[in-house]
């Protein structure tokens, strides 16, 4: 063969898996089976099987890995890649066997295992007293929620005598409120009636002002007298004008009936009037010289209209409010009325009162509820760190977590404080209970609205170890407390890097 | 982008002037008298007359491979301010010029030959002609818009009656240009007989084909440097770069003009059609024949400076490329690591965050070669220090990086904050090295990222050298050799300023005003920063430099990018035209942010990007502070593995990829470049822009739209054979064929014929072991033969300048592969070998292959789906001469 580069010595190689480098019968089988080949091509840095299996020890697969024994620590696999590309991945420098720039790799193994074992033990005791404590921290869960349930139990009962209490006086209320409102409607029809009457005196009152003759119809003649018909402004109300408003219904007279039924059209034409009189006057006031011809008002009440532009420097309104024909027509109530509609009012404070009571208790149930339906761990062990908040510094701001409340950032300067998220739920991990996610902060300008993730790790006591904002907006805390650590400790996330 | 904040050609007084000049009124005449031919020394002189009397000094050069190059100024001494010429910066060197012979000369022409070509001068009204074979290809001055504003006076130019108007002060928005020395613009209509097609004028962000300025009512392309905030695609506005250089395609294969000026230029184009595309199929069997009777008229506008300009004769791209090379030079061999994958983002927060992305990226199998802070990781913006939080130890950080072979490079801008306390500033003010304001006296000040900052003169060579010693290890505290530069906002970006740039009256060294080098100042700070990492090294590493703003000769200091673009597919799209014409401006080295600048792409965007960038030139990841990260592991298990593939892709490809730009040093020839470059007689190509050829031998057809489940490919040139890159899926050449484009996919094709060198073993980054193996792919053609080249070297020193490289000519033929030494190849020691062989395209399975010399067989695989052979561990070592025999 042109190329005769000898195969290395099998390094790289998990114990467990020597037993496919035994060269037997001079050929090698791929692990995945799917080639055979004559032993020779085990380790000549050409990558034969698609599963990487023939170069355990050299770069020569994409796929390949390799196994640093590392007596003394941990053992480890590495891609293959990693094998003689100038930097020592393994710590006894099994990778580097035939490295590039001729680099030795010192054994730090044995080094590396005793900083291990020294971390471990710290982890250990770290761990234990975590532990210890989480199991406080479930015992004081428990007292808690027993005595919740009870507080439930009692508030129970007293929510039932409270219901009643509030039902009765609903019930009470309802009947005194239903007579209060029968009186007042009663007492309504009657000032309807009375008002109706009112403004059927009114249109009379007009009605027989024009009707001069007092023939109980109001003539062509009588109508042209008054100047506030006279809609297009030319001095006289003529006839065109008057069967606009009145129709055929002028011919030989118009009725009171008659009149009573054009009463809105004639109101409507006298506040054009009355509005068109409003601007002359102002134009006077504004010293221009206006020709006025001589004004009569239906209502007589020139005098008013002049009051109503009273100064110079206003002005002129132009909406006037429009003259009413709903005289207003206050007719107290009578003894008996009133008397109802006090009782119905000191009813509805004794109901007020019970629901404010019923609620109150409802209240109650419902933060007891709240708090005995959150999710406060498998053994409801994160309880005691539900009551406390908990606060980092950085260089410019103190964070502060209130676990299943709120994250908040205070500038070290003072200042208003922003909110970072308010609770929202447990990260949805393969272990539960390992990151919070606080939710609907304030929103960034220009930005996303902010929130936070907390990390938990197991510790000996509860503590804020680190605050960053990895993305702009995006909080991400690592939280240590008892109430993280699992009875194992290789359960137990102890390093915020661990999750690397 | 806020048009508003940019000024229109109707804005720019003397875009005006120049744009609204009548056709075809003469007003320009030489002196038959005065014509001095000087044949030996290449030199031909002479006087012009304008209609008002004034007399202009022209000179006409013939230089190597038939380059004109034709200068005017004012014949008679200029007596407020003279005509600026960026030559000494932009050319190379001298051109070489080379003796003519006059051909005739009467009272009313001249006729002179350089080599195959010649060039004519007609007299009255002035006009010059370049021709080849004594057919006219290029005409200067046809349309009679010549333009010379010869300096005057204020009252001589008030006395001559033309509108004052915003000739000698301009207002734009709340900015005043005070104009000292008045109205000074140069102009010239140059019209490319028989084109079809114009390309060139980096930078817009426009597709490659120039468009027709004068027939859609808009503005001509404009050239002046600009940071465009959120600049739109498909646009001729100003951006980040000026290259004042374009090619043509038509009847007379490809020719080329360069107008060599700094100052504010505008081109208007406008196409001549000679009635259809039938004709253009009937021209292409005589492609390289004159007799088009289309033609494209261009018309060149600048502010001020020298009247100066170069016909590049062609007659096919790459020869005009390789004339432009000649004049303003070439990309030296950029160092291997730097056509890696880079990781950037403004900003990675701390020294933490850089040693997590490290991390991730390793620990997710994603190679890469440098690391990149943006400017929060400067002390308050002032460049050449840390951020002592954030950056407590930034050696340490460094060191770290470079025991894996990575890099950092940082951003360094040439704003330079007025704050007393800061060195750089201090010592810049008291030696007086800033740029001075209208006043000629006081520094000239206005906002940046700092705040308050002023701007170091680079035109003068004292500041420079300032400069360029600030990048020393022993005066760059916290800095190592292993940390690279990023030169950003240097057209100069200046927040208050006119279109965000530095007023055009600010004064620089010699009384020069901005307006006179505004498009230069780019270049000048990349020189400065160039000769710095030259000198940080004693001259022993080749430097690596990151600019925004360019200018001819840009390419000789740093790569570019396509600046602050946005997550978007119209973005997307927009980058392969933009590539294509910053590589036929001269500059190759060239790429856009994946993912987009601006916003936040979506996992499919930034996924096609990433394919995108894996075969651009600079390749690298880049966001906008306010957007969320977009490291390649945050967007699920299956876009990780499709990203990491198009990153493997560009890691085995990189002896390629070298070879590309060794190959660019030797001729000038983009590195990625459009298919009508490679194919100018296939017709076909000449408007297509999505698709592009990374060499010779490479096509690739990026997906850039949403959803794409397949596209049309089209295959060039019908002779041609193009394989699939990895299903080896053959195609036929001159053919349209539908190519399926699931979101893994990338459609690259190897065209049939070449010899394409891999590395296929991907490491932490380009080369942590330089021993590792290549691998060949032997890519037949219809005549079962093939050709290819490797350029290799140490990857970053300057030994390649003392022989220290080597470079292998490869062929298949007769059935006989061979792998020889170069014709240059030098005395490169390496243990490098070949792995593997892979031809691709043999009409059938040889019944043996064996070293020829020995007669030894060699170890195959024969694929039956692919029909691909494997030769398994041919070469020992690289360098070995050998010829594989292939029995049938």
């Amino acid at each position: 063969s042109p190329m005769q580069s000898s195969p290395v010595q099998i390094v790289g190689v998990a114990p467990s898996q020597k037993v496919f480098y035994e060269n037997s019968d001079g050929y090698f089988t791929c692990k995945d089976y799917s080639f055979t080949f004559p032993f020779s091509h085990v380790n000549d840095d050409f990558c034969d099987c698609p599963d990487g299996s023939d170069e355990p020890s050299t770069a020569a697969c994409p796929n390949g890995e390799f196994y640093c024994i590392n007596s003394a620590f941990r053992p480890k696999t590495i891609p293959s890649r990693l094998v003689n590309d100038g930097f020592c991945d393994c710590c006894d420098g099994t990778d580097e066997y035939k490295s590039p720039s001729g680099l030795l790799c010192e054994n730090t193994c044995v080094e590396k295992g005793r900083q291990e074992i020294d971390r471990l033990k710290k982890y250990e005791i770290i761990h234990q007293e975590g532990y210890r404590q989480k199991l406080e921290f479930i015992e004081l869960a428990v007292h808690k929620r027993v005595e919740k349930n009870e507080e439930l139990v009692i508030l129970k009962d007293e929510i039932e005598n409270a219901s009643d209490e509030m039902y009765k006086a609903e019930l009470a209320k309802n009947d005194a409120e239903e007579l209060a409102n029968e009186a007042k409607e009663r007492h309504k029809e009657i000032a309807e009636a009375l008002k109706q009457e009112a403004l059927q005196n009114k249109i009379s009152g007009v009605f027989n002002e024009i009707d001069t003759n007092g023939d109980t119809l109001v003539s062509t003649e009588e109508l042209k007298t008054r100047s506030e018909l006279d809609t297009n402004g030319d001095g006289v109300a003529d006839e065109a004008e008057l069967r606009v408003l009145f129709g055929e219904e002028l011919e030989g007279g118009v009725t009171d009936q008659e009149f009573t039924k054009h009463w809105g059209e004639y109101q409507a034409v006298n506040r054009a009037f009355q509005r068109k009189q409003d601007e002359i006057i102002h134009a006077i006031k504004q010293g221009k010289e206006t020709r006025v011809p001589k004004l009569q008002s239906a209502n007589g009440n020139d005098q008013e209209a002049e009051e109503n532009s009273e100064s110079d420097d206003e002005p002129f309104e132009d909406e006037a409010p429009p003259p009413s024909d709903s005289e207003e027509i206050n007719i107290e109530f009578d003894a008996e009325t009133n008397a109802l509609i006090a009782t119905a009012d000191q009813t509805r404070r004794l109901y007020d009162d019970a629901k404010r009571v019923h609620d109150d208790i409802q209240g109650k149930i419902a933060e007891i509820n709240k708090f005995l339906t959150l999710d406060l761990g498998n053994d409801h062990e994160f309880y005691p760190i539900s009551e406390k908040c908990f606060s980092r510094d950085d260089r410019e701001y103190t964070y502060e977590l209130c676990p299943f409340n709120k994250v908040v950032q205070r500038p070290k300067s003072g200042g208003r404080e922003t909110s970072l998220g308010v609770w929202g739920e447990w990260e949805n991990t393969e272990h539960k209970h390992e990151a919070m996610m606080y939710n609907k902060g304030e929103r960034c300008w220009n930005g996303p609205e902010r929130n936070t993730k907390v990390i938990v790790l197991c510790g000996s006591s509860s503590e804020l170890i680190s605050v960053d904002e990895p993305d702009r907006c995006q909080y991400l805390f690592y939280f240590r407390t008892p109430a993280g650590c699992k009875e194992s400790l290789a359960e137990s996330r102890l390093h915020r890097h661990d999750e690397l | 982008v806020d048009k508003g904040n940019f000024k229109t050609c109707s804005q720019s007084n003397f875009c005006q002037r120049n744009r609204n000049l009548p056709e075809g009124e003469p007003r320009y005449h030489v002196f038959p008298s005065s014509v001095t031919p000087e044949p030996d020394k290449g030199i031909l002189s002479f006087h012009i007359k304008d209609n008002n009397g004034v007399t202009l000094f022209a000179v006409l050069q013939t230089l190597q491979q038939g380059i004109l190059r034709f200068s005017l100024k004012e014949f008679h001494p200029v007596p407020t301010h003279e005509r600026f010429s960026p030559s000494e910066f932009s050319l190379d060197n001298e051109p070489t010029k080379l003796p003519f012979k006059v051909l005739s000369q009467s009272d009313t022409q001249i006729y002179i030959q350089n080599g195959e070509i010649q060039a004519q001068i007609e007299f009255s009204p002035f006009q010059l002609s370049a021709l080849r074979e004594g057919q006219p290809f290029v005409v200067i001055n046809k349309r009679n818009l010549m333009n010379f504003e010869p300096f005057m006076s204020k009252d001589d130019w008030n006395a001559s009656g033309v509108d004052v108007e915003g000739t000698w002060e301009e207002n734009f928005k709340s900015h005043r240009d005070s104009n000292p020395f008045g109205p000074s613009s140069i102009g010239i209509d140059v019209r490319f007989l028989g084109a079809k097609h114009l390309y060139g004028l980096p930078e817009h962000s426009d597709g490659l084909s120039l468009s027709d300025t004068k027939s859609d009512g808009g503005d001509p392309y404009r050239l002046y440097n600009l940071d465009v905030f959120e600049y739109e695609v498909n646009n001729r506005m100003a951006l980040y770069g000026a290259v004042p250089l374009v090619y043509s395609i038509g009847a007379n294969g490809s020719n080329g003009f360069f107008w060599l000026n700094a100052a504010e230029t505008w081109v208007d184009v406008q196409k001549v059609s000679d009635g259809g595309d039938s004709v253009v199929g009937s021209l292409l069997n005589s492609v390289f024949n004159s007799g088009g009777s289309s033609y494209i008229d261009t018309h060149w506008m600048s502010e001020t400076g020298l009247l100066d300009f170069f016909i590049l004769p062609g007659p096919t791209p790459s020869s005009v490329s390789e004339q432009y090379s000649q004049l303003t030079g070439v990309t030296p061999l950029p160092a291997l690591w730097s056509l890696g994958y880079h990781q950037c983002r403004w900003n990675y927060k701390d020294q933490e965050d850089v040693a997590q992305v490290d991390a991730n990226l390793e620990a997710n199998l994603i190679p890469y070669d440098a690391i990149w802070l943006d400017i929060e990781h400067t002390d308050g913006k002032k460049y050449f220090t840390w951020d002592a939080n954030k950056f407590p130890d930034s050696i340490a950080m460094l060191d770290k990086l470079a025991e894996r072979n990575h890099k950092l490079v940082v951003i360094i801008d040439p704003h330079i904050k007025r704050e007393d306390n800061y060195r750089i500033y201090k010592e810049l003010k008291e030696r007086g090295y800033l740029v001075k304001s209208s006043d000629g006296s006081s520094d000239y000040e206005g906002a940046c990222w700092p705040g308050g900052s002023s701007w170091p003169d680079f035109l003068s060579q004292e500041v420079r050298q300032y400069w360029s010693e600030c990048y020393l290890v022993e005066n760059y505290s916290g800095s190592t050799s292993n940390l690279h530069v990023w030169n950003d906002m240097n057209e100069p970006s200046v927040f208050t300023g006119p279109e965000v740039t530095m007023h055009k009256d600010a004064v620089h060294m010699g009384g020069w005003e901005h307006r006179d080098i505004h498009n230069l100042y780019g270049l000048l700070v990349t020189l400065g920063t160039y000769e710095g990492l030259l000198m940080r090294s004693k001259h022993q590493e080749r430097p690596f430099i990151l600019t925004r703003s360019v200018f001819p000769g840009s390419q000789r200091y740093s790569a570019v990018w396509t600046g602050d673009n946005e997550a978007s597919w119209g973005h997307l799209k927009i980058v392969v035209p933009m590539v294509l014409q910053m590589g036929l401006g001269g500059i190759p080295f060239v790429g856009s942010d994946v993912g987009g600048f601006f916003k936040h792409p979506s996992p499919e965007l930034l996924v096609r990007w990433y394919q995108v960038g894996a075969y651009s030139p600079f390749f690298r990841q880049h966001a906008h502070i306010d957007t969320p990260r977009r490291e390649p592991w945050l967007f699920g298990e299956d876009n990780l593995r499709i990203i990491r593939d198009a990153i493997t892709d560009r890691y085995q490809l990189l002896p390629y990829w070298y070879t590309l730009f060794y190959l660019h040093t030797q001729s000038g020839a983009p590195v990625v470049r459009p298919l009508w470059y490679e194919f100018p007689e296939d017709y076909n190509t000449w408007d297509m822009y999505e698709q592009a050829m990374v060499g010779s031998a490479i096509m690739i057809s990026p997906v850039t739209e949403i959803g794409q489940a397949s596209q049309e490919v089209y295959f060039p040139d019908e002779d041609s054979i193009w394989y699939d890159k990895k299903s080896f899926v053959r195609f036929t050449g001159g053919e349209t064929r539908s190519v399926s484009t699931p979101l893994d996919k990338i459609p690259v094709f190897l065209r049939g014929g070449s010899v394409i060198p891999f590395r296929m073993r991907v490491r932490r980054s380009s080369n942590p072991n330089p021993d590792d193996p290549f691998t060949l792919y032997v890519v037949l053609d219809g005549k079962q033969e093939a050709s290819g080249c490797l350029y290799w070297d140490d990857g970053h020193s300057f030994s390649y300048k003392d022989g220290n490289y080597l470079i292998r000519e490869f062929s298949y033929k007769n059935g006989e592969f061979s792998s020889a030494a170069g014709a240059t190849s030098g005395g490169f020691s390496t243990k490098s070998w070949i792995e593997r062989i892979l031809v691709i395209g043999l009409k059938g399975k040889p019944i043996k292959v064996a070293l020829s010399s020995s007669g030894d067989e060699l170890f195959t695989k024969w694929d039956l789906d692919s029909k691909t052979l494997e030769i398994r561990k041919p070469v020992e070592n690289i360098k070995t001469d050998v010829k594989i025999r292939f029995s049938f």
